[in-house]
């Protein structure tokens, strides 16, 4: 990929070119004279930044640095720039971090946000990939539960985002962007600053970006600016954009500075109370009622109302996508085997489609809680099928659950709490059966090499069950066994998928919850899958960097497992033999040494581990250097799935 | 359900009368057609079934694998019978998994609440 930020050049031929030319740089007016003056030409620009956008000719200062002569002071001084106002309107979003890779869009703000800003609030961390930056974000947002920064370059730094800003909308989760564009096509050089320049910026994500907006000014930046986090914060949440102009960075500020406009932050929408009511009602008179919640709980406040409305239903919760509800929770669950529900409760699903048919198919009723029936979209399609469900209501299910407990408590007989005791009962035993099962599936395997998934986790979690442990990874692909055999209470615990299913979210998005979690002291854990790893590994040399703990276990199956068993599944569909499924499929040949790839970066790393005796001391020594604030990886060769 | 109809389909018609497989040359196979991808290298299964200990006979086997349901059906054009009971073969040497009753970790599971 072509990101040419500013041509590299050789360092002497550099000099040499600069010291012949220093008479006639002298001799002409200084570029800065002629910004600030507005006069100067596209020529001049190009010719003072390079011809081809790369780097500039030297000021009198450099060349005395460089030289050891003693210039006389340059007079290209912009004191005030906009981008100090900017970071000003920055510092009153409470924003602690920023991600970025660097890029001349927004080199004034990067200044400014350094030095002006002191480097806090937010405080700058340096990817190595656009999307490694926007994933942190996401990563981040789960744990803590408001925006972290990502500060972008351009359209090809935005065209780099891409993915995890699309990731993010589709998990609902808050991130703030501001993606730096030379606007002005008269003041913008020829070569990289137009190519990295677009005339409507936002338009290349728009379909998965919640709000964005161009600000032709500092004041109309401070309000854009503010009314970005607002949107970004509201339910359901998402990435928002700001376009943040490079002369708007650069230039001075003209007299007093605009306001600062005040952040309050949107109240969620509650379900309208006639549809709660009804909702409460097929609740209490459902004899099988079901609860499945997905992206429900945005806080820990969710987790908690939905426990009461579990318990006061006594109806089985099926969690995914976040951690909604205590793994062990007798009612954690779809209930006793031939559980078939009459009336399910969906609360922030995703695609309700499936659920809904088996519902209609039984006769039972559907009812729908999101906040996402009121903001779709067109062109991209993650609102999925349409399903024919009885009671759809518009508004955030965990804004909606104390009104919907206090109906159901409102309306709930004395019979109707004796049936619930009753099937209660009848759940905690079912679920105390599959918990058991569930353990017990974990035999199978047990001293296999490559090591098991369930003999990896299973170790790990006597190592981690007595600190405040956060599982910063998706499950998917080891088999879900983190909540099969750990027991998860708390919010923070787990962060859930990607969102869209798209794969280099994994990395990135634990160092930015393993970052999250650092000021709580908590111990960040990623059983990180080979595929996601390899997509932007540089986000290892990040956390190494910036010292954030974080234990990487490598579930290195040397291989895109799921599609090695999609081709192998084709193969037999096209009735020819499977015995090439592994092309195009498997990393291997050669083997990637994950802990050497680990040490390149910074970071303590060991492995391929391969004996399951081995495991223990391993994980040990990794969880100990996490533990003093540096990351590791350990390397696993691991069973596909 | 199926494999209980396989099963008996297979005593019936005494399939089970079939050579016996190559058991080295099953494991070439399981490998090169990526077989643990689904039932792991050891066949104590993943995404797809535990194979061992193997509850079908090399019949039954052979037949399920020709109309498999949930798993791809592989046809006698690009697993002939005689490569299927060489897998079938391998598979038949791969040892059963420890009892979770010897396995400490997993008996302190569970006994947690």
């Amino acid at each position: 990929m072509a990101k040419s930020k500013r041509t590299s050049v050789d360092r002497r031929g550099f000099l040499k070119g600069a010291a012949a030319g220093a008479a006639t740089l002298v001799a002409k007016p200084q570029l800065a004279e002629a910004q600030q003056a507005g006069t100067q030409s596209v020529e001049q620009t190009a010719q003072a930044r390079g011809a081809n956008g790369s780097a500039p000719a030297p000021t009198q200062v450099a060349l005395a640095r460089e030289t050891g002569g003693r210039p006389a002071e340059s007079t290209r001084v912009i004191e005030h720039p906009g981008s100090d106002y900017m970071v000003d309107v920055l510092k009153t979003l409470d924003i602690e971090y920023l991600a970025a890779n660097p890029g001349s869009t927004y080199e004034s703000l990067h200044e400014s946000l350094i030095n002006y800003g002191d480097n806090k609030m937010p405080e700058f961390l340096t990817a190595c990939h656009e999307e490694s930056a926007v994933a942190m974000a996401h990563g981040y947002a789960k744990i803590e539960g408001k925006p972290m920064m990502a500060l972008i370059h351009g359209d090809i730094g935005l065209q780099h985002a891409s993915m995890a800003i699309y990731n993010a909308y589709v998990d609902r989760v808050p991130i703030y962007m501001v993606v730096g564009n030379h606007s002005d096509g008269a003041r913008r050089a020829p070569g990289v600053q137009s190519l990295h320049s677009a005339q409507d910026l936002g338009a290349l994500v728009r379909d998965y970006t919640k709000w964005d907006d161009e600000p032709l000014s500092l004041g109309h930046f401070a309000e854009s600016a503010v009314r970005a986090y607002k949107i970004a914060m509201t339910p359901p949440s998402g990435p928002v954009l700001i376009v943040c102009n490079a002369e708007i960075q650069g230039d001075p500020i003209q007299g007093a500075t605009p306001r600062i406009p005040k952040l309050t932050l949107t109240t969620p929408p509650a379900g309208d109370s006639a549809a709660v009511r009804e909702a409460a009602k097929l609740l209490i008179n459902a004899e099988r009622p079901q609860i499945i919640a997905q992206r429900m709980a945005r806080t820990p406040e969710g987790m908690t109302l939905l426990v009461e409305l579990a318990e006061l239903l006594q109806a089985p919760v099926n969690s995914q996508e976040r951690m909604n509800f205590p793994t062990r929770h007798p009612l954690a669950g779809t209930g006793w085997v031939g559980y078939q529900p009459d009336v399910t409760l969906n609360l922030e699903v995703g695609d309700i489609l499936p659920q809904a048919r088996i519902d209609r198919t039984r006769g039972a009723k559907t009812i729908q809680i999101t906040a996402v029936s009121v903001s779709h979209k067109s062109n991209i399609q993650d609102f999925g099928h349409y399903a024919d469900i009885d009671l759809d209501i518009g508004a955030d299910a965990q804004a909606t659950l104390p009104a919907l407990i206090e109906e159901i408590k409102k309306e709930l007989t004395p019979d109707r709490k004796r049936a619930f005791e009753e099937r209660g009962a009848k759940l905690a035993e079912a679920h105390k059966k599959a918990w058991d099962d569930q353990i017990l599936q974990a035999q199978y395997g047990w001293d296999s090499s490559p090591i098991s998934l369930a003999r990896l986790t299973g170790e790990l979690w006597p190592l981690i069950k007595n600190d405040d442990w956060s599982l910063v990874s998706p499950q998917g692909f080891v088999g879900n066994w983190p909540t099969r055999l750990w027991k998860f209470d708390k919010h923070y615990q787990y962060i859930g998928g990607q969102g869209a299913g798209g794969m280099g979210y994994g990395a990135p998005a634990a160092v930015g919850a393993a970052l999250a979690n650092r000021k709580h002291g908590r111990l960040s854990v990623n059983i990180q899958t080979d595929g996601d790893m390899n997509y932007a590994p540089g986000v290892l040399w990040t956390a190494a960097h910036h010292r954030i703990p974080l234990l990487t276990i490598m579930h290195n199956n040397r291989g895109y497992h799921q599609e090695v068993m999609f081709v192998e599944e084709q193969a037999t569909l096209h009735n020819r033999g499977a015995d090439r499924a592994h092309i195009g499929t498997k990393l291997w040949d050669p083997n990637i040494d994950y802990a050497k790839m680990a040490q390149a970066y910074g970071m303590h790393g060991e492995g391929p581990i391969t004996d399951p005796n081995d495991l223990v001391p391993a994980l040990k020594r990794g969880i100990e250097i996490v533990k003093k604030g540096e990351p590791a990886m350990i390397d696993v060769v691991t069973q596909p799935r | 359900m199926r494999i209980a109809i396989i099963l008996l389909f297979a005593a019936v018609f005494a399939i089970a009368q079939s050579p016996t497989g190559d058991a080295k040359h099953g494991k070439e196979l399981f490998l090169s057609y990526s077989c643990y991808s689904c039932h792991s290298f050891d066949g104590h299964g993943g995404a797809g079934a535990r194979l061992v200990p193997m509850p079908l006979n090399q019949a039954a086997f052979i037949a399920f694998v020709r109309n498999a349901g949930r798993m791809p059906s592989y046809s006698s054009k690009v697993l002939p019978d005689a490569q299927l009971a060489d897998i079938y073969a391998y598979i038949k040497t791969l040892p059963a998994s420890r009892d979770a009753k010897s396995i400490p970790l997993i008996q302190q599971l569970l006994k947690e609440d």
